[in-house]
């Protein structure tokens, strides 16, 4: 009952922002980007809440669960790709692009071609990362109200599109900082229990988590996931450049009103991404070993824990701090999922009815108010797709699931973006060629891969054996998108490169 | 190489180094070096200080 209430207060507290939030949605630029008026810091909140999703919470501490000192390859990657994001990133995306990343790449290339193949690289991202926050929701859902799961799924995606129809940008912004805050307080608690349960000695801690560890020699010894090189590198590769390219984190640069807000924003978002991080691999993950594990409260009539590993750490906090810390981490976990798939569901929306409808098919000669129709519209549809999508990965890994979205986000978004910022020999040729290469080998590796082929379609083995394709997808799209350029000698190529020069190079 | 490149690059080196340490030499990452903290375990701390050092000194950098 306590865990229902906290449920249903942050549902309530969500949407009562959204409503304040619609109130001061009236123009694109409030939809899209907040009015760009989001200052520093909050935005720093809101891109932490953006990158600890529900793979950071439900997904992580399930990794280092099972598989011990192997999850620092999940948990590194976001600092890797924030380093390339603070370092490279901030300054041009925050002087040339409105309200996604694609104004910056059509600022640079031919706008037509490149709007149409950044909105379908976006869409296909998006809508996967989607799926997978949709996942851990209606698992969470499942576990906590022993209501059905494709139920569960259904009203999680009724939220998203209320959040985002009604309050656009606004609304998403604020549900992610209330989020973020919240997601801060609870692990840092959360982690305070766990380790007062050991007398807050660390080594009394990894001894306990040690004896029952079954992934390795010991909990902090690496090789627990059993992967080869070629696959840790490539699933490195995918989690590092995925974030980087990724649509919804990028679009948040938009918001704020300077370069220096964006660049204090990455800061922010830096610091508090490495609190959690640290905490959930030090510290959580090894406590829900410890406490969790063979513990029969926790266990279901398999002998498997309940609801799956990726809910160890709402159990542990039923473990260290009764029903009412559960119901709270529940619901903070709930918050997490519902403000990152708010985010995510924009950009998918900006993607569709900024880039394609309104600058492609209708050409820029659009009035607002049925831009933001269009917008609506447009996040009920997917909506709708997302959840079916959710239902048929039921069960699935979730902190997997993302790293083969962020494939495609590898694949295609981020070589687009670096090359148009640093490289003057880049041309629309290369760009379209390279970023088709990437998406089209990104999305059928995946599909044929054990991940999908296997796990959901139920083949008895895969196509292709690698479950980390990004190794091949990535580079093939850099290679592709190198040679084409190289290789262009049409009008077109000439003005892209000329092109670099008063654009990129300007903002340097 | 300008310094924001070289912040990024090193950073991502050292990300790349832990990722492929746990296949290629994970005998290295388990070995300690200070009481029960293990090379992999410093890395991974070094990996979550070393951008927020680098990035506070670049963002000092870029407002003066």
């Amino acid at each position: 009952m306590i865990a229902i209430g906290f449920f249903l207060l942050v549902i309530l507290i969500t949407v009562v922002i959204t409503v304040m939030a619609s109130r001061r949605t009236h123009t694109a630029d409030d939809f899209y980007i907040a009015g760009g008026k989001v200052g520093g810091f909050a935005n720093g909140l809101a891109i932490a809440g953006d990158f600890m999703s529900a793979a950071t919470l439900l997904g992580i501490s399930a990794i280092v669960f099972n598989a011990g000192f192997d999850a620092a390859i999940y948990l590194g990657a976001p600092l890797a790709a924030f380093s390339i994001m603070i370092f490279l990133m901030t300054d041009k995306l925050q002087h040339l692009g409105r309200y996604t990343f694609t104004d910056i790449v059509a600022a640079r290339l031919k706008e037509r071609p490149i709007r149409v193949l950044v909105a379908v690289t976006t869409l296909a991202f998006s809508i996967m990362y989607l799926m997978v926050q949709v996942v851990g929701a209606g698992a969470l859902i499942q576990v906590l109200f022993g209501i059905e799961y494709r139920w569960a799924v259904l009203l999680v995606t009724a939220l998203m599109v209320l959040y985002v129809a009604v309050g656009g940008m606004i609304a998403t912004t604020w549900v992610q900082i209330t989020k973020a805050v919240m997601l801060l307080i609870g692990v840092a608690v959360l982690a305070i229990l766990s380790l007062a349960a050991f007398n807050f000695e660390f080594a009394s801690l990894y001894a306990a988590a040690n004896q029952k560890f079954t992934g390795g020699a010991h909990v902090m010894a690496p090789g627990g996931l059993n992967l080869s090189t070629l696959s840790a590198v490539s699933l490195g590769l995918s989690l590092c450049f995925g974030l980087a390219g990724s649509p919804h984190l990028l679009m948040r640069f938009f918001t704020v009103p300077s370069a220096q807000a964006a660049r204090q924003s990455a800061g922010v978002a830096l610091g508090a991404v490495a609190f959690v991080n640290m905490l959930l691999f030090f510290v959580i993950g090894i406590a829900a070993i410890a406490i969790v594990k063979d513990n029969p409260g926790y266990l279901d009539a398999s002998g498997g824990i309940t609801g799956g590993t990726n809910m160890v750490s709402v159990h542990l906090a039923h473990a260290v701090g009764g029903d009412v810390f559960f119901g709270i981490m529940a619901a903070i976990a709930f918050a997490t999922i519902l403000a990152v798939v708010a985010g995510l569901t924009l950009a998918s929306v900006s993607a569709l009815t900024h880039d394609l409808y309104a600058k492609v098919l209708k050409e820029g000669d659009i009035e607002e108010a049925a831009q933001l129709r269009v917008s609506r519209l447009a996040t009920l549809a997917i909506g709708g797709l997302v959840s079916v999508l959710g239902v048929l990965f039921e069960g699935q890994n979730i902190a997997y699931l993302v790293s083969l979205a962020l494939t495609i986000g590898a694949s295609t978004n981020f070589p687009l973006l670096l090359l148009s910022m640093y490289w003057p020999g880049f041309t629309t040729r290369g760009a379209v060629w390279g970023g088709s290469v990437g998406l089209v080998l990104s999305v059928v590796l995946i599909l044929l891969g054990p991940g999908v082929w296997v796990n959901v379609l139920g083949f008895a083995a895969p196509v292709v054996d690698e479950a980390y394709p990004a190794i091949y997808s990535v580079l093939l799209a850099f290679i592709t998108m190198w040679g084409v350029s190289m290789l262009d000698g049409s009008a077109q190529g000439k003005i892209d490169r000329q092109r670099f020069a008063t654009t990129m190079a300007a903002h340097g | 190489m300008s310094k924001p490149w070289m912040y990024a690059i090193g950073v991502f080196v050292l990300f790349i180094l832990l990722v492929a340490g746990v296949p290629l030499f994970p005998e290295v990452l388990d070995a300690l070096v200070i009481g029960d903290l293990s090379v992999g375990m410093l890395a991974f701390l070094l990996l979550h200080v070393l951008p927020l050092i680098l990035a506070v000194v670049y963002l000092r950098a870029r407002s003066e």
